[in-house]
């Protein structure tokens, strides 16, 4: 039987709390007819802006509580699984607190801020539940390590053939062992890419210059040839699996410096609201 | 023939060299990495055919390289003659040019001493295989936005509130500092000073006052005049729980029926502690607002005003003091004038006034003098009595007949001592005496015909007194009802649409006493309540109440009647 994911956590506990609460609060808000209209100072304003708030605060708890060892796995799931539920419940509570009245200024800043989280974290679930199996998929028994290794090897290998081949080859082949790099920059891990990788440029070397080569020296060049395939195949795989690493990292760079940003912003909202009353 | 002793060093474990010897020979001595080297060197940062070591014609022996410079001592040279203690740099080999021995032309030694590193750590070295590697810290890309906004929306707007002079650059700011706070947009007639939250906000995390408010609006009146009645009412409504500002940038009195509904639907559990509440409970105009009570003046003082119901049995009825049909004036055939029958409409003497609520005061001399002509004596049309007080009249007669008396031109023929005479044939003192007698009664008799059959009391009610016997009549004054609902805020502009018959039914009164206001069920064909209803204008309490309106100021005070009921009152004099 498939592991129950953090979604399925407890028979969906906290998606029915929050469907719950959702209703709860999409009901009222549709019966109350304040004289005034809705917006954040009527009774279900507070009320819906004190619920936000409080959230928000379960929500950026999670961050400590990841962090603290002693929380079993189970105990980070069923956290976890709030953690989902609750975001999106908060989408729903905060718009209706908002009174859908939206402007330039701190408290819509606020709002806008918390919906980036909250969608960055959308991504998050997505990438949790799609990737690692990609990546399992993907790498079969390798590692990131072993593919380093069997890399390494290739390029010893392939250093050692172009000995006897011509300077051109030997330079490129040299090149490509010294120069190509899994992974790298930002944007390099994220697209799974080197331009000009240095080990596909030997490739395309290895084979218009080999061309050429006649007997001993054109039979090490295709011995070459496959060896640099080879490692190519596996200069790929590594940086797939390094793209899914950034992929599956990359929101954290909008999901928690935003909730932190948020966090500021939301008391400068509450602290602006209460001081000009 | 070269013959050259290679000693090649290699190191072990511990770093000590290990030299290992042989002997090469050759016309030449090819260096590289190529099979036909002699010098063969297996590294893939050597060339094929990397250098070579021959005989010049001086006689020495020379290193040329075939391609790159190579580092002799520290100097880059193609090629340079072998001396003693060379050190030659060939790709990641160092040679030395060792002592001559005397076997050998050329003792060289050589070492690797830039061995290729290992590949997986250099591998390793060169990826970068997770973000957080990149140096992009999540850490502080928080402290810092968090820290931005911290500073900008929270530090520098409280700073700016409480001690503004420490924020100078507020100004330059593309949105200030209370924009930044500003949750929405504020109405029109408070933008010019509304920039500035202090104007409003005095005190810092306390809700707006009144205060704020009223400065301002200085004549801006209760809902209840009674003070008391008033705080145990409305003691914790503040101005703000009806008017909200930032909300649009309209008008922010709110137009919800709610707000007055909440109590007014429910007044009857009020009264038993409010017992000068006399209202009726009410939900919707279109459903049981009461019948119109129309400010009416029921006794001869101006301060007699009742307001009465429409739908009372009482038969209502204008006292106004004026004596006016419609029907004549607005007859389809027209009315005498002057210049013959003329048709009138109700704009002849109706002209809305400024602000297009209700009309204009109608005076005698705008309105009613080009017809209703003053004039006494029939032998001299240009001369007319002034339109005001009686005895200002009676003046006019004698003066008029006084000077007709002694005058030059007689327009009549007197009887003085029982023979027709000329009035102005007066010599003695007896007969000015007569001749002023004479004034005297003509302008009494000609005053007699004026108010009592022929002119005043055509419009006026008109009575004769003892109490004068200079001017023994008495017109009663007056009082034309200028607004009859002084309650509502209705405006006649808003209604041009309609002609004045829709409402007002005058064509056939008769009699000035006539009330032609309509009632409530005349409204209600155009007009439903709070909820829209196909082919009504959806009408609120706000549509025609106030809740401030002035007039409700002296609503149960008593002191100015008159301001409360809107009657206007005319007396006798102009206009």
């Amino acid at each position: 039987m498939q592991r129950s994911t953090f979604l399925e956590y407890d028979n969906y506990r906290y998606l029915k709390i929050s469907a719950f609460l959702a209703a709860l609060a999409i009901i009222t808000y549709l019966f109350s007819k304040p004289a005034i209209g809705h917006y954040g100072g009527t009774w279900l304003g507070y009320t819906l802006g004190t619920a936000g708030a409080a959230i928000i605060f379960f929500l950026l708890w999670f961050g400590v509580r990841k962090r603290q060892y002693k929380s079993s796995a189970i105990d980070l799931k069923s956290w976890l699984s709030a953690h989902v539920y609750l975001g999106v419940l908060l989408i729903i509570i905060v718009t209706l607190h908002t009174g859908f009245e939206l402007g330039w200024n701190i408290h819509s800043l606020a709002y806008v801020l918390m919906m980036i989280v909250i969608f960055s974290g959308f991504y998050g679930v997505y990438a949790y539940l799609r990737f690692p199996r990609m990546m399992t998929e993907k790498m079969g028994e390798e590692t990131l390590e072993s593919l380093f290794m069997k890399i390494a090897d290739l390029d010893r290998e392939a250093r050692r053939v172009a000995l006897q081949l011509p300077d051109e080859i030997n330079r490129i082949v040299l090149n490509g062992s010294q120069q190509t790099r899994i992974g790298g920059s930002f944007f390099q891990q994220l697209s799974g890419r080197q331009k000009n990788c240095p080990t596909s440029l030997a490739l395309e070397k290895i084979q218009s210059i080999g061309s050429q080569l006649k007997d001993e020296q054109a039979k090490a060049n295709r011995e070459l040839y496959f060896l640099t395939l080879k490692k190519q195949a596996l200069v790929t795989q590594a940086r797939e699996d390094v793209m899914f690493r950034a992929r599956l990292e990359i929101w954290l760079y909008f999901h928690v410096p935003l909730s932190i940003a948020m966090l500021a912003a939301l008391i400068a909202h509450v602290v602006s609201v209460f001081f000009y009353w | 023939m070269i013959s050259c002793k290679l000693i090649v060093v290699t190191r072990n474990s511990r770093g000590q060299a290990i030299h290992e010897q042989r002997e090469i020979t050759g016309d030449n001595l090819r260096i590289g990495r190529g099979a036909n080297c002699i010098l063969h060197l297996s590294d893939p940062r050597i060339n094929l055919h990397h250098a070579t070591i021959e005989y010049a014609d001086d006689g020495r022996l020379y290193l040329e390289s075939t391609d790159e410079l190579l580092n002799f001592n520290g100097e880059f040279r193609k090629r340079e003659a072998l001396r003693v203690g060379s050190r030659i740099l060939i790709g990641p080999y160092q040679f030395i040019i060792e002592e001559k021995d005397n076997e050998n032309d050329l003792v060289l030694s050589y070492e690797l001493v830039s061995p290729l590193p290992d590949d997986t750590t250099e591998l390793k070295k060169r990826s970068r295989t997770s973000l957080t590697q990149t140096g992009l810290s999540k850490r502080s890309i928080a402290l810092i936005l968090a820290a931005l906004i911290t500073l900008a929306f929270l530090i520098l707007p409280v700073l700016n509130a409480i001690k503004p002079e420490l924020v100078t650059v507020a100004d330059k700011l593309p949105i200030t500092l209370d924009e930044a706070w500003n949750p929405g947009p504020i109405s029109a007639s408070h933008q010019a000073f509304a920039q500035d939250c202090k104007q409003c906000h005095s005190k810092p995390f306390v809700q707006v006052e009144d205060q704020a408010c009223t400065s301002c609006h200085k004549d801006i009146n209760d809902h209840v005049a009674n003070k008391a009645v008033q705080a145990s009412l409305f003691g914790e409504t503040r101005c703000t729980s009806c008017h909200l500002e930032h909300k649009e940038s309209h008008a922010i009195a709110l137009r919800n029926p709610a707000l007055c509904i909440d109590c007014h639907s429910d007044l009857k559990t009020r009264k038993s502690t409010h017992p000068e509440i006399v209202l009726n409970d009410i939900h919707d105009f279109s459903s049981d607002h009461p019948a119109f009570k129309l400010s009416i003046k029921t006794g001869p003082s101006i301060s007699d005003v009742r307001r009465i119901e429409q739908d009372s049995k009482t038969e209502l009825e204008e006292n106004s003091g004026l004596i006016f049909p419609h029907d004549v004036h607005l007859s389809a055939k027209g009315v005498n004038s002057p210049d013959g029958l003329t048709t009138l409409q109700c704009s002849n003497c109706h002209t809305p006034d400024e602000a297009g609520v209700r009309f204009k005061q109608i005076s005698m001399e705008s309105h009613c003098s080009s017809c209703h002509r003053l004039e006494f004596e029939p032998a001299v049309t240009t001369r007319q009595v002034p339109h005001g007080e009686v005895a200002t009249v009676m003046t006019t007669l004698r003066e008029f007949y006084g000077s007709q008396s002694i005058g030059e031109a007689p327009i009549d023929v007197a009887t003085i001592d029982g023979l027709l005479r000329r009035p102005e044939k007066i010599e003695a003192k007896a007969a000015r005496t007569r001749a002023d007698l004479w004034a005297k009664q003509k302008a009494n008799a000609i005053a007699t015909d004026l108010f009592e059959v022929r002119v005043c009391n055509t419009c006026h009610e008109v009575t004769r007194t003892e109490n004068d016997l200079q001017a023994p009549w008495k017109i009663t004054p007056v009082a034309i009802t200028q607004h009859w609902l002084p309650k509502n805020t209705f405006a006649h502009k808003q209604h041009s649409n309609s002609a004045c018959a829709t409402c007002h039914n005058t064509v056939n009164s008769a009699n000035s006493k006539d009330i032609s206001i309509p009632d409530i069920a005349t409204c209600r064909t155009c007009h439903g309540g709070a909820k829209p209803v196909r082919n009504k204008v959806t009408s609120t309490c706000e549509s025609c109440h106030g809740f401030h309106l002035p007039t409700h100021q002296n609503l149960s005070s008593g002191k100015k009647q008159t301001a409360h009921t809107g009657i206007m009152i005319k007396t006798g004099g102009s206009p």
